[in-house]
């Protein structure tokens, strides 16, 4: 295969089997929200951002985003990937094939991955990213509009993707991400996550007793969660009068408080405005609890401040980004 | 001004709340708000969803503080006081009323008594101030709906309304810029494509323009269709 460098006709994959939900996302169509489209975007930011790293690829690549069954895939190529996210149990022929570290991959090579063990949402990053076009600024899937990720849906049995240049030199597992990747592989082996919120902007809907209500008890994580949004079942929160209030906008993590009381958190692929009140907002640091937590799982609110929230934020922007710098300037 | 609510929504997004109402007014202080922010360039402000009295302005905590937004956010209100009533754009919208094109034209007009003439003229009167997009992309929710046109929605929603549906939904009417389940009662089909991801403007219009309908037959229906197919439809004729 290497002899023939005549045309990038060889810079391909294959899907040979889609697994449950397999989507091309990336940072998301940002800018858009005010016409009435979602922003997409992978659900869990760090473990797109981690994948892209370990392949040498700019931080904002577009990567696969597999839920909870994940897909089998024929490289036409030799190059490179990174698994991170919720372990499914990938393999390459019988080698098994860890998360979080950069692979080196053969053309002819077969990557198969199983049901996950652990977490719910796989991350598939590759050498060069995936050459799909832009629509309206992003690679990502937006399946209810069906533009984006290729093919305008998600990817399917026999599907071909492009893949960029396989251009970085040298294979690396950058020490400065360690911790990034133990707080991410952690989060995956609790059931009972504590989750930080910011209150507002609509808590003044609620009784005291209804905060109080969302903030001391668990809330379950139930089946009908998905890329829109994750709906929890729990203690009922009690309102004033009824949590409607005249339609506004919905930010990444808004916990709305529907009217059977259990409150919902907002993800990815919301409606970009909504009429349920909002109860508190989840801080984008702890968004990856939700891109990965299961049915069944527990969560706990915890009330932090602004301020607090803000110096996580920057705290991790400021890892992820130093990396990225390092990795590109190879 | 005191009835302003400025409160974090997140780490990573600001509200602000105008009046608790659904009025041209209200509505009109977010859209110059927003109109105000795109212009000022704030760096660090990443995209802003306005909608019937709030608006929600998207920022990188990295690049901007929340302290020194929100100072800049109340200059920029204080600077223009909502005096600026800058022309609104209109789009007119050609639309083909009743028949197969409006096929709930007749229970419109056994609910509200009027015949069908009445009804189209009444519809094509006012010009309609879209508050926001949302829901759908490019589906506007518009005002201004004469009172006597008020009609129930449906009470087993359809499955498909078809892209460019013109309907009345209770006090609301408004047109379906792609195909989605609904429960407005049609009266009648727009041939104009109101949303293509492809094309340079993916969306017509935007929260603050105003939307005019106007009645055309069936051949010029066709005749625009014809053109929307074939790409040559000159869709700048739509503003005036």
């Amino acid at each position: 295969m290497k002899a023939c460098m005549c045309s990038n006709m060889e810079n391909k994959i294959k899907i040979r089997s889609a697994g449950a939900l397999t989507t091309i996302q990336d940072y998301g169509r940002l800018g858009y929200q005010s016409q009435g489209f979602s922003p997409s975007g992978v659900v869990d930011q760090e473990a797109m951002e981690i994948g892209n790293i370990l392949v040498g690829n700019p931080l904002e690549e577009a990567v696969l985003e597999c839920t909870l069954i994940g897909p089998g895939i024929e490289f036409m190529t030799d190059t490179r990937i990174a698994l991170t996210g919720a372990d499914m149990q990938a393999k390459i022929g019988d080698r098994q094939i860890p998360t979080c570290q950069c692979i080196p991959v053969a053309a002819g090579d077969v990557l198969t991955m199983g049901v996950a063990a652990k977490g719910c949402r796989a991350y598939i990053a590759i050498a060069g990213g995936f050459q799909v076009p832009l629509v309206l600024g992003s690679k990502s899937l937006n399946q209810k509009c069906k533009i984006g990720g290729g093919y305008g849906r998600p990817l399917q049995a026999g599907d071909m993707l492009s893949t960029g240049e396989n251009t970085a030199s040298t294979i690396r597992n950058p020490e400065a991400l360690q911790q990034e990747v133990q707080s991410s592989k952690s989060k995956m082996e609790e059931k009972l996550h504590t989750v930080h919120v910011i209150m507002g902007p609509q808590e003044t809907l609620f009784t005291k007793e209804g905060r109080k209500t969302f903030l001391h008890n668990t809330y379950e994580i139930t089946n009908d969660s998905n890329r829109m949004a994750c709906k929890l079942q729990g203690k009922p929160i009690e309102s004033v009068h009824g949590s409607d209030i005249i339609s506004d906008g919905i930010a990444m993590g808004a916990i709305q408080v529907a009217s059977n009381g259990q409150p919902i958190v907002m993800l990815s692929d919301r409606q970009t405005t909504g009429g349920y009140g909002k109860m508190a907002t989840v801080i984008s640091t702890d968004i990856p609890i939700f891109a990965q937590c299961r049915p069944g799982d527990q969560v706990v609110f915890q009330a932090v401040s602004l301020r607090w929230a803000q110096k996580q934020y920057r705290k991790k922007r400021k890892r992820i980004q130093a990396e990225g710098r390092n990795t590109h300037g190879l | 001004m005191e009835k302003i609510r400025i409160v974090p929504e997140g780490d990573l997004a600001v509200l602000v709340e105008f009046e608790n109402e659904i009025s041209t007014e209200c509505n009109h202080k977010v859209s110059t708000l927003n109109r105000e922010i795109i212009n000022a360039n704030i760096i660090g402000v990443q995209e802003t969803v306005p909608t019937f009295r709030s608006l929600l302005i998207y920022y990188d905590a990295c690049v901007i503080s929340y302290g020194r937004l929100v100072r800049t956010l109340k200059k920029l209100m204080k600077q223009k006081d909502v005096s600026g009533s800058r022309q609104q754009r209109i789009i007119r919208l050609p639309v083909c009323y009743g028949g197969k094109y409006g096929v709930d034209m007749a229970d419109v007009c056994s609910h509200t008594g009027l015949t069908e003439d009445e009804v189209i003229k009444l519809h094509t009167e006012p010009d309609y101030l879209i508050y926001m997009l949302g829901f759908l992309p490019g589906f506007p929710y518009l005002g201004g709906l004469d009172k006597r046109l008020i009609t129930p929605r449906l009470e087993n929603p359809r499955t498909v309304i078809p892209a460019g549906a013109v309907g009345i939904g209770g006090e609301q009417t408004g047109v379906y810029p792609l195909a989605s389940p609904g429960g407005w009662r049609l009266i009648g089909q727009t041939p104009v494509c109101l949303y293509d991801a492809e094309r340079e403007t993916p969306i017509l219009y935007k929260a603050g323009d105003m939307i005019h309908f106007y009645a055309i037959g069936e051949e010029e229906y066709l005749g625009i269709e014809q053109q929307v197919r074939e790409g040559s439809f000159p869709y700048e004729s739509l503003y005036v």
